[in-house]
Parts: C-alpha cells; sequence; structure tokens
C-alpha cells in the first residue's frame, strides 16, 4: 500500500479505487510521554497502526552549552560537559580531557591516570547501559527490570561517590588526570561490584534474552542494514548491531586502551535484538576491562606533573611560592593552549562521541562542538521505523538509546 | 589495514590536489589531524570524490559544523570531518563562507552525498544562519520555529536578547518595562571572567 | 565613573517570584471543630497518596527513577503511581532544565492538571536556571507555574528529593496554600523598584 501510494505520506485521505478510501492520521507523541527517553517529539503520520512517515522534532532540551563554554575557561567547561549524555558523564569528561590535552601537547600521561581512567569509564558504560535495558523493557512491559538494574546501578554509583563525592556529574576526570587521589576503600569496593555483577548480568539473559515474548517485540523489529547506518551516521551500538565491526576504542585506540584485551560484540540482523544482544555482550566485555585495570592498577601520581595545566597540591600551595603563583593563575585565568583545533573522538556507551575544539590562544575555547552520537542515531529513526507498527516505534526508540541532552545539547 | 591513518591523510591531500587543484585554497597538519580548506562551491564534489574513491572511501561523516570569526571575511567556516569505516582514514574539509553585509550566507549541501548531513545542515542554520543550497527541508531544528536570531554567532549575547512573546526565560533584560505577569531576568552576565589576551607566539627557533 | 566593575552582578531583587508564607496552620475563619477535622483528614489523605506526573526532563529525571527505584523508595511515601496523563495526577515535579521551547509545554501540562495540585522543583535548573544563565533556559519554572517546593542540587540526590516529598507532605497537612500563578495578572507583586 505504501509503495503504490506515495501520496499517503502526506495526506490525510487517498481515494484508492471508487469504493475504497484510505485515510492517515497525524498524532502527536510527546515531548511529554512516559516512553520517550527524555523531550522528545514525534510527529507520527499513521495509516491503521502502521506509520507512514515520522519526524522527530527536537529541541526542547537545547542548552546553549556549546555558548556556554564559550563563556568560561577550559577548566570550567569541564563542569558543563557532564550534563550533555547525563547518563555517562565521566565519558564526556574524558572526550573533553582528551580533546584539551591534545590542544596543549600534553604528550605523557602518568600509569595510574590511565588505568583509573579506563576503569571509570567502563564502569560508566556499565551504568549507561544498565539505565538503558532498565528503561527500555520498562516499557516493553517487563517493569521489573527497571528495578533491578537500578539495583545495580546503585552500586555503581557508591563507587563514583566514594571517589569524587558526587553520584552523577562527577566532572572527575579532567584535563591532566584525575581530580583528585583515588581513595583508599576503592580497590575494595570495585572488587566487591565485579564478584556480584557476572551472576546478576546472567539473570538479566534468563529474564529476557530467550524470552518469547522479548523477542516477539524485538526480533526483526525496526531493522537497518549496514550502508544504510553508515550513510546516516549511525554510531555504537546502532552500527554495530548492523554488522560494521566499528569501535573506535580499536580503531583508533585513545587513552590507554590499546593495552587491554577485549572484544567487541558485532550483531547481523540490525533489528533491536541484535542492538540488545550488543548492548549485554558490551557489559561483559566491560566487567573484563574493569578487571584487567583494577588488576593492573600501578602506584603513582594521579595527574601530570606540569603545574601550569593542573593546579599544585593544596598542601603546596600553603608553603611554595611557585605552587601559589600556579594555583593563582589557574584558577583566575586559566591556561591558554596555543592556537589551532582538534576533534576527539572516543567511543561512548551510545556511540562515536566527537569533541571538536577550535583555540585562538585565550584561556577560553573559541568554540566548542560535540558530536553527540545520539543525534546522528536519532536522524536514521525515520529509516528503521516507517512501515512499522506504532508500537514498534517505542522498541525502536529505546533500542537506539537516546538521550536527549546530548541531542540538543 | 597496511596505511596508517596519517599515510592515508597525506594521499587524501595528494588525491584531492591532484583532481581540484584550482579548489584547494590550503591544507593543514596540527597535532596530528589534517585538514583541507575548498572553495565553497565546489564541496559537493569534493565530498562525492572522497566517497566514491576507491582507495579513501570516505563514506562516514563524523560531524558537521561551523565557527565564527566575526573580523575575518569571510566570516564563517563549516567544517566537515570525514571517516572511512573502510580504511579507516581520517580527514577535515573547510569551506569558507561569509562576505561582509551577508546576512544569510549561502553554501552548497552534502546532503545528497551523506544523509546525515541533513539534521547538522539544518543545526548550523539554525545556530549560525547559513544556509544551505540544495538541502530538502532546511528550518530551524534546536530553537523554536519562530526564533528570529542565529544564537551561535559571536554578536548574539550570552544571556539572549528581548524577543516578543511567547519567550520565556533569559530573553528579557533588566532595563526594560515588563509586561504582566511574567517574571524577571536579573542576572546580566555575559562572560563570567574579563577575556585574556592571546598567549604570545612561540619564537622562532625555540 | 568609566570604569565598571565586570565581576558585580547586576541583581537587586531576589530571583524566586513567590513571596514568603508564613508558617503555621491556616483554618479558615468561621468553621467549627467538625470542619477542622475534615480538613485535617483532607490533608493526610491527599499528601498519602500524591500521584506524580512523569515530567522529567534531564538529568534530575535519572536521580527521580533513582528515587522511585529499590534503594530510596519513593512507593512508602504513596507516590509509585507516575500517572502519564497530567489528568490523573496531583504533583508536578519538574526535573531538569526548562528550555525555551519547552516552556508552553509545561504551561500546558500544569493547566490540564485538576485541582489541587503541587509543584515540584527539583534541581538547580529548575528552580532557578541552574549552572545555565543563557538564552535557551528559562530562569527558573516558577517564572512560568507557581511552585511550592524548590529542591536545590546538581542533581539532588534522592534522599534530598525525599526530603523535600517530606516538606511537601507537611505543608499539605497543614493546609498551607499554594503560591500565586505567575500568568494571573495582578496576583503577582513585583518585589523590587516598581512597587
Amino acid at each position: 500500500m505504501l509503495e503504490q501510494h506515495p501520496e499517503l505520506h502526506i495526506t490525510d485521505s487517498v481515494q484508492i479505487d471508487e469504493k475504497t478510501h484510505v485515510d492517515t492520521m497525524t498524532i502527536n507523541m510527546g515531548p511529554q510521554h512516559p516512553s520517550t527517553h527524555g523531550v522528545l517529539r514525534l510527529i507520527v503520520t499513521l495509516e491503521g497502526e502502521t506509520v507512514v512517515k515520522i519526524v522527530p522534532d527536537i529541541g526542547y532540551l537545547h542548552t546553549g552549552i556549546e555558548k556556554t563554554a564559550e563563556a568560561k575557561s577550559y577548566f570550567q567547561a569541564l563542569v558543563v560537559t557532564d550534563r550533555m549524555d547525563y547518563l555517562a558523564p565521566l565519558s564526556n569528561n574524558l572526550g573533553y580531557s582528551l580533546a584539551v590535552e591534545k590542544l596543549l601537547g600534553v604528550e605523557e600521561m602518568p600509569a595510574k591516570a590511565v588505568y583509573a581512567r579506563v576503569l571509570l569509564v567502563e564502569l560508566q558504560r556499565i551504568a549507561s547501559h544498565l539505565v538503558w535495558l532498565g528503561t527500555s523493557a520498562l516499557d516493553l512491559g517487563a517493569q521489573s527490570m527497571f528495578l533491578y538494574c537500578f539495583r545495580e546501578r546503585e552500586m555503581i554509583l557508591d563507587i563514583f561517590e566514594l571517589v569524587s563525592g558526587v553520584r552523577l556529574m562527577t566532572s572527575y576526570i579532567m584535563p591532566g588526570g584525575l581530580q583528585a587521589e583515588l581513595p583508599p576503600g576503592f580497590d575494595a569496593k570495585v572488587q566487591e561490584f565485579l564478584d556480584v555483577f557476572p551472576e546478576r548480568l546472567q539473570e538479566y539473559h534468563d529474564l529476557l534474552t530467550n524470552n518469547q515474548l522479548w523477542i516477539e517485540r524485538t526480533k526483526g523489529i525496526a531493522k537497518i542494514n549496514s550502508d544504510d547506518a553508515i550513510a546516516w551516521g549511525c554510531s555504537g551500538p546502532v552500527l554495530r548491531g548492523s554488522g560494521v565491526a566499528w569501535d573506535v576504542r580499536k580503531m583508533y585506540p585513545y587513552a590507554g586502551y590499546e593495552q587491554f584485551e577485549f572484544d567487541i560484540p558485532v550483531g547481523s540482523n540490525g533489528d533491536v535484538y541484535d542492538r540488545y544482544l550488543v548492548r549485554m555482550l558490551e557489559m561483559q566485555e566491560s566487567l573484563k576491562i574493569v578487571q584487567q585495570a583494577l588488576d593492573g592498577m600501578p602506584e603513582g601520581p594521579y595527574q601530570i606533573s606540569d603545574h601550569k595545566i593542573v593546579p599544585p597540591p593544596k598542601w603546596s600551595v600553603a608553603t611554595n611560592m611557585e605552587a601559589l603563583i600556579h594555583h593563582f593563575k589557574l584558577y583566575t585565568e586559566g591556561y591558554r593552549p596555543p592556537k589551532g583545533e582538534v576533534y576527539q573522538r572516543i567511543e561512548a556507551p551510545k556511540g562515536e562521541l566527537g569533541f571538536y575544539l577550535v583555540s585562538d590562544g585565550t584561556a577560553r575555547p573559541y568554540r566548542m562542538h560535540v558530536r553527540a552520537p545520539s543525534f546522528a542515531n536519532l536522524e536514521a529513526l525515520p529509516k528503521m521505523v516507517e512501515g512499522e507498527l506504532l508500537s514498534d516505534v517505542i522498541s525502536a526508540i529505546g533500542s537506539i538509546d537516546i538521550v536527549l541532552g546530548e541531542v540538543d545539547r | 589495514m597496511a596505511e596508517t591513518v596519517t599515510t592515508l591523510a597525506a594521499k587524501t591531500v595528494e588525491l584531492v590536489r591532484g583532481k581540484f587543484r584550482e579548489a584547494v585554497l590550503e591544507e593543514a597538519l596540527h597535532r596530528g589531524e589534517t585538514t583541507i580548506v575548498v572553495m565553497p562551491d565546489k564541496i559537493a564534489a569534493v565530498a562525492k570524490f572522497l566517497r566514491d574513491h576507491t582507495a579513501l572511501r570516505y563514506n562516514f561523516l563524523a560531524d558537521l559544523t561551523a565557527v565564527d570569526w566575526p573580523e575575518r571575511e569571510p566570516r564563517y567556516d563549516v567544517v566537515y570531518h570525514l571517516l572511512s569505516t573502510k580504511t579507516r582514514a581520517v580527514v577535515r574539509l573547510k569551506i569558507r563562507v561569509g562576505q561582509p553585509g551577508e546576512e544569510h550566507p549561502a553554501a552548497p549541501t552534502v546532503s545528497t552525498v551523506w544523509p546525515t548531513a541533513n539534521w547538522y545542515e539544518r543545526e548550523v542554520y539554525d545556530l549560525f544562519g547559513i544556509t544551505f543550497t540544495g538541502h530538502p527541508d532546511l528550518r530551524r531544528i534546536l530553537m523554536p520555529d519562530d526564533w528570529t536570531s542565529h544564537p551561535l554567532r559571536k554578536d548574539y549575547p550570552l544571556t539572549g536578547v528581548e524577543l516578543p512573546e511567547p519567550h520565556w526565560g533569559g530573553q528579557v533584560p533588566l532595563d526594560q518595562p515588563l509586561p504582566e505577569g511574567i517574571g524577571r531576568q536579573t542576572m546580566r552576565v555575559t562572560h563570567s571572567r574579563p577575556p585574556t589576551p592571546p598567549r604570545p607566539e612561540p619564537e622562532p627557533g625555540e | 565613573m568609566g570604569i565598571t566593575n565586570p565581576w558585580e552582578p547586576i541583581q537587586t531583587i531576589t530571583n524566586a517570584q513567590t513571596p514568603r508564607l508564613s508558617r503555621g496552620v491556616h483554618v479558615e475563619s468561621g468553621t467549627g471543630i467538625l470542619l477542622t477535622q475534615v480538613n485535617k483528614l483532607l490533608g493526610w489523605s491527599r499528601s498519602s497518596s500524591l500521584w506524580p506526573a512523569l515530567f522529567g526532563l534531564a538529568c534530575c529525571a535519572i536521580e527521580m527513577m533513582a528515587t522511585s527505584a529499590a534503594r530510596f523508595d519513593l512507593a512508602r511515601f504513596g507516590a509509585e503511581v507516575y500517572r502519564a496523563s497530567p489528568r490523573q495526577a496531583d504533583l508536578m515535579i519538574v526535573a531538569g532544565r526548562c528550555s525555551v521551547k519547552m516552556a508552553p509545554v509545561i504551561r500546558q501540562i500544569y493547566d490540564q492538571m485538576p485541582d489541587p495540585k503541587w509543584v515540584i522543583s527539583m534541581g538547580a535548573c529548575a528552580s532557578c536556571g541552574g549552572v545555565f544563565n543563557n538564552y535557551a533556559i528559562v530562569q527558573g519554572v516558577d517564572k512560568i507555574i507557581p511552585v511550592d517546593i524548590f529542591i536545590p542540587g546538581c542533581p539532588p540526590t534522592p534522599d534530598m528529593l525525599l526530603y523535600g516529598f517530606n516538606q511537601l507532605q507537611e505543608k499539605i497537612r497543614l493546609g498551607i496554600p499554594n503560591p500565586p500563578d505567575p500568568f494571573k495578572a495582578g496576583q503577582v507583586k513585583n518585589l523590587g523598584s516598581e512597587n
């Protein structure tokens, strides 16, 4: 019906032959809706239950983060980068810190900072995937998954609270290393999580992976093939679910990922079920990385030693004149990277997160642009969902794992 | 992969210069990243060439954005970040648009080459005012539809300017009378710290 | 004087739209003992089964979800039923930053809620614009809707949200009325220079 009558896409009633006509109905989903993950508005044209045309309308969470970052120093702008993908703030911090370090020309990072960064970012990946699993299962009706996933996530948030004092929005990874030393109970707490989580993950697999209801709701739904996924700029689990073995951690290794052994799960069909499995297996791989990072964590400083970039330790500010001057210059003016621009890409839980920083030599970023993975993934939504049923739209949005904070910035 | 990212980037520059001799304005290599600046009207042809060339195959448009340099002429840089999932190559393309006095500079669209450019170009239009000729659906994406200005331009203040109803929030300056019943913006801060002088360029020989 | 201090804020009045109300029991005059007991019963029943309308906007929504999850259980206060439709809800927890595009939507959802209704503004962005003092964010959602309880934090931890929720419950039990609606003309006295 849809192929033979392209006019169905725009009109409300189409005469097929003298006896029948088809009516389409345009409805509005959102911006306040229980199952759009954030304030996303979808304008859906339906023929019965089949989606004929879907137009996402975004911008309901536009925060002007890029313009705010132009008014702050590099150190201050770190804080606003947390709030974009608010399910994985440490990933955003890592991307931003790597970009600023590239701009500054920082070559060497102490090994402890490298390991700690990788450990925390992989824990953050697990936390983000847990929220995805909890909320998308909740949308499809598996309400207890929400409670289980958030129970595990609380353990990870306890670890973040231990190192930085804040559950979300830690801003713990800064240009130059970490904000503070890893506290004494850290190893024990991470090991406790690593002991508990594998069996919980197995529990989620037992509940969902071979569940007939789950398979009916997700297998064969919202397919996108690999050429379309690449053409539409999808990245992360959406791209890997379609069969493209592309992971920025393996292709353009950053922040010490080349030292760790892990695989990247790749799907084949590009439907919701494959993306679900890709993320579940990614959680398992992240556990491997966290274990390796914890076992191999070296001793040493947690920041680079260049005090023109990182603040000196507070005890030395009281006694050492040079430390006092560095402290003063850093907190009033900030460091001034040389003129230039960089684009740093990392593999955030949602996909390829890119930070494009332009410096004009002053203490404030001249332009900070964030390539948000959810922006491009959401752009591919019409491709995935046109021709499917309305309830499949919900599965599709859940499987793309969008965060409106990063789509709208 | 036999070729590394750096050799592929150098090869890209060579091939683009070879095919589009007059269109390439400059190239740069900074912090390991290659940038090629081309003439604005040739960008669609360069994009298609890069996507279809068998040795390069830049099939993924990672990012499309713009930078505003108000004292420079042309004013805006439209920046494209390309990557190839087949050969792992990475490159940055730039075009310079925006003559003085031009309210909405025009640039050709690349959404025919990479469909993902559709929303990115809408975002650049919304935030900077650069129109893309040939774009299928150029309208605002992040700001409300009846917004009259382009927020990310450098002459737009951070806290916004006064706009007629129904815009609430950080839009009403302090020194003007308020419409009935609407609250008022009390802090007007455009920068959290005063501007700093640029870092001195390193001496040659340093 | 030619030199202005760029660090000095131009803030002369408080940003809070809602005037300060006195604490204490507000009993309408002329009521006897029976009506007071009925008011107490109404207050107790309304506060013990507040049904929040789903209004998570940004990061604070994640903490709101964590509050209704297993560790910080919001259901023990009677509020686990998040109603999707505002017509069935009586509490709106504005969790997250409200952009200028979203502002008319917030007002519409608030208008669709039936009386009696209360609003908790959760987080710094909803209370006063938070970290984002710019063109895109409404500097405090109380410019649009009357807010009963403000909860600071970025994001507030779930225990902070629970404390604010308990304060709201106490406010309902005491019978303290809602603050004036910023959109009803004449109800708002702009504190400051134009008195």
